[in-house]
């Protein structure tokens, strides 16, 4: 069972995923800034997420800001930009995150998240001896 | 032309009649050098006369002596004489000797006569009959010699004979002799001594065939003038060569004797005079020629130097005049203060007129006054100006300084004053010698400049900003727009899917549904702020002016439903008052403040609104009690999108542009909008401020009428 975290500030949003991908059978936590996202991840330590779902534009700590107080065992975290500004391709990039800009189809959503699941499995051997 | 060249004009000028003077009395002296070499030729034939004369008259007389000596001889004794004859010839000149009788038949003589031949007569010749006539001693002019073939000139004196009868005594003297006689004596190089005798015949000649021809020259010139019995000379053309011919006659026997030689040589000594005079003239005129062109050029080199020193001076003059009037323009025209003032005390000892028109003052003033320099400047640069530029020249330094001066009529001015110090001996600085110039002008276009600069500078970060702004807006905007549509959108696939596999329970279906309308709601409303924003942004918005019952306005605001069940708590609203605002629009702030207020705060605390009126402005302030600001958001508080820090983790839904619109509202009113926080959890007054009317500001009221304003 796959954990999905979702960082996002826009409350129907945050509802959607997590709601969506609870339905789909993964274990999904959700924070509403960058902050609540961090200490989740503390919290969980030395568990990590095998995903993030990450909104840009935040208040209190954006996506970008997150990424970089991110504590370095948690860097390979895949993490998927989930934005709708201008500039959220750029900052994806420099994140060397993927992207799905809002408004986005369920259905793209859920195949996104799959597929990087099922990357990440495949090239994080620690990873799939700990999922065997 | 040049000075040399005048003078040498001058001088060939002023020496051309010397010159000729000299020339003339050149010619004079060679002509008379010419007639005294004349004069002396002709004394030489004169000579040649009386030599001829003698000579003639001494052989006549010896003839004479001889005939005396034969006086009275009868023919026939006469013939027995010739050895006698001969005796007597032999110690003569003369060529033979013989005696004729009256008939002229020769009864003896020295030349030998063969005895068959006839007797000798002599009865046709000239001299014989002349003899015979006058009883006189005679010459013959010459004769070729019957005898000998010889020119020959016969001597005849007469005889008496002893019958009575007349005989005649006869000596011919070939002429070779007299001619050697009379060559040796006078003879000289290119020199002819001619003797002429009566008929013109050549009868001595340096030439011998002239005389054994005995050409004639009787029609000569001189030997006719000789005839005449005169003397002279004369330059005549003589076979082509000029020559000078003296002639003298004989007067005896009326011969001629004539000296010839060319004139060339006769007159060499005077040509030689003259070729010695002209060259010595010649040499004299290009030796002063020279001396007179040497000179000329020191003299001209002189007059130059002069003439340069002259105009050196001259221009020396002027310059100086013209320095001290220059100076004087200078220094007057100046537009600044040429001053010297006393390093010591600083106490003026120059100041140039122009300080009138540069400081109002005359120089006078400066000058007769306890003034020193420092009292013209602006009080507040004077401590400093004077403190370091004095210190600079008391050490010896230039110093350059700009300060404000005081006008006398009481204007500020800039002035720049470059001062340099005179030293004493010392080193230390004796006098300060400056300009001040009124660099006001300077100094206000370098204000305006920098008034302008910095105002370009304001303006392109302004534009900036804007751009910078805008494109952060539209980064925003697209976010906040995207969120809703992706909510609702993700919201109702949700729907749909949950539906299809059968899962959708009924109170999720209906908390989907909600939030797609809540979402549509906020999508709306977010709609309507950005429009307002961006007419607010774009200076495109328009107020609709109108006289508002403050009351009224306050009674609508507190009356919506978002106010429902809260308690708001209205004061100050005792008075009447009139507002001069877009209703609308401060209805719009007015709710936006209040719903805030009830958004931020427990719905069991209630909200104050206090109405009161300060300095001619309306200021409406609604205060909360709820979850306050943290320190500094008030600044994010009023941009776009901006929302307290506290507000958002608190999950409290807002899009942060109620409050820039309602700010930008009450500014474009003419009015403000500010908050108060006690900090977080201790509730925030947000204050509006509004002028009553837009009064005494009528280009705000035009804008406003205008309907463009900001």
């Amino acid at each position: 069972m796959s954990r999905i975290l979702v960082v996002e500030d826009d409350v129907a949003i945050r509802r959607l995923a997590h709601d969506l991908l609870s339905d789909e059978g993964y274990e999904v936590a959700t924070a509403c800034t960058g902050q609540e996202a961090l200490d989740l991840l503390a919290e969980w330590y030395p568990e990590c997420p095998d995903l993030i779902l990450l909104d840009l534009m935040m208040p209190v700590m954006d996506g970008e800001t997150f990424y970089r107080h991110l504590p370095s065992e948690a860097r390979s975290i895949p993490i998927l930009v989930l934005s709708g500004s201008r500039g959220a391709r750029e900052a994806a990039m420099r994140l060397g995150a993927a992207i799905i800009q809002k408004p986005f189809d369920l259905d793209d959503l859920l195949q996104r998240v799959e597929s990087m699941l099922a990357d990440a499995v495949a090239t994080d051997p620690a990873r799939i001896e700990r999922l065997g | 032309m040049s000075q040399r060249g005048r003078l040498m004009l001058t001088l060939a000028a002023a020496m051309l009649p010397l010159v000729l003077l000299a020339l003339g009395l050149l010619w004079r002296d060679a002509q008379a050098v010419e007639n005294r070499i004349a004069r002396d030729r002709v004394a030489l034939a004169q000579a040649g006369a009386l030599t001829v004369t003698a000579y003639l008259e001494g052989n006549l007389r010896t003839l004479q002596v001889v005939a005396a000596e034969l006086a009275g001889v009868s023919p026939q004794e006469a013939r027995t004489l010739q050895p006698w004859l001969s005796l007597k010839q032999q110690s003569n000149p003369w060529s033979g000797l013989g005696i004729h009788d009256s008939e002229g038949t020769r009864l003896v003589g020295t030349l030998q006569q063969s005895p068959e031949a006839p007797p000798v007569s002599i009865s046709d010749r000239g001299y014989f009959q002349r003899v015979q006539e006058t009883g006189e001693p005679t010459v013959s002019n010459a004769v070729i010699g019957r005898g000998t073939g010889r020119p020959t000139v016969v001597l005849a004196v007469p005889l008496p004979m002893a019958d009575g009868e007349r005989g005649v005594l006869v000596a011919p003297i070939h002429l070779e002799s007299l001619s050697t006689g009379m060559l040796s004596a006078l003879g000289a190089d290119g020199v002819r001594v001619m003797l002429v005798d009566g008929a013109g015949q050549i009868v001595v000649h340096p030439d011998p065939e002239q005389v054994a021809n005995l050409t004639s020259m009787a029609d000569r010139e001189e030997v006719l003038a000789s005839q005449r019995g005169e003397m002279g000379s004369l330059i005549g053309d003589r076979g082509g060569v000029q020559r000078l011919v003296a002639y003298a006659p004989v007067p005896s026997v009326g011969w001629t004797v004539v000296i010839s030689e060319p004139s060339s040589i006769a007159f060499a000594p005077a040509r030689e005079l003259l070729l010695q005079g002209a060259g010595l003239l010649g040499v004299t005129l290009v030796a002063v020629l020279a001396i007179g062109w040497v000179l000329g050029g020191l003299v001209s080199r002189s007059y130059a130097s002069e003439q340069r020193a002259r105009q050196d001076a001259e221009l020396q003059r002027r310059s100086a005049q013209d320095s001290q009037q220059r100076y004087a323009d200078l220094v007057d025209g100046l537009d600044g203060v040429v001053w010297e003032a006393r390093a010591d005390d600083l106490t003026f000892t120059y100041v140039s007129p122009a300080s009138e028109s540069v400081l109002g003052h005359p120089a006078d003033y400066w000058l007769a006054g306890p003034s020193r320099w420092g009292d013209q400047m602006h009080p507040d640069d004077a401590a400093f100006t004077l403190e370091h530029c004095v210190a600079e020249l008391r050490e010896g330094h230039d110093h350059s300084c700009e300060y404000r001066a005081i006008h006398a009529d009481g204007r500020v001015i800039w002035v720049a004053d470059m001062i340099r110090a005179t030293l004493s001996d010392d080193g230390s600085a004796q006098l300060l010698r400056g300009i001040m110039i009124d660099v006001t002008a300077r100094h206000q276009v370098e204000e305006e400049r920098t008034r302008l600069l910095s105002a370009e500078q304001r303006a392109r970060a302004e534009a900036e900003d804007a751009v910078r702004s805008r494109d952060e807006f539209l980064s925003i905007a697209s976010h906040e727009l995207r969120n809703p549509v992706a909510a609702i959108k993700g919201t109702g696939q949700l729907i749909r899917r949950l539906a299809d596999r059968g899962s959708l329970s009924e109170r999720a279906e209906r908390e989907y549904l909600d939030t797609i309308v809540r979402t549509s709601d906020r999508l709306a409303r977010l709609v309507e702020d950005l429009l307002d924003v961006s007419r607010l942004r774009g200076d495109q918005f328009q107020l609709r002016m109108e006289s508002i019952d403050v009351a009224t306005l306050v009674r609508e605001a507190t009356s919506t439903e978002a106010l429902a069940g809260r308690e708001v708590r209205v004061d100050g609203l005792e008075h009447a008052l009139e507002l001069l605002a877009d209703p609308d629009r401060v209805q719009q702030i007015l709710q936006n403040l209040l719903e805030n207020a009830a958004k931020y705060s427990p719905s069991s605390t209630p909200i104050d609104l206090v109405v009161r009126v300060e300095g001619g402005r309306l200021e409406v302030a609604v205060t909360d009690y709820g979850i306050g600001l943290p320190p500094g958001s008030e600044r994010t508080l009023f941009t776009p999108f901006g929302r307290a820090p506290n507000a958002v983790s608190a999950n409290i839904p807002g899009m942060g542009l109620g409050l820039y619109i309602s700010r930008r509202l009450a500014e474009a009113h003419g009015g403000t909008l500010v908050v108060q926080s006690a900090g977080e959890g201790h509730g925030s007054t947000f204050r509006l401020l509004l002028p009553l009317a837009p009064v005494g500001d009528p280009n705000r009221a035009v804008g406003v009428m205008g309907g463009v304003t900001t």
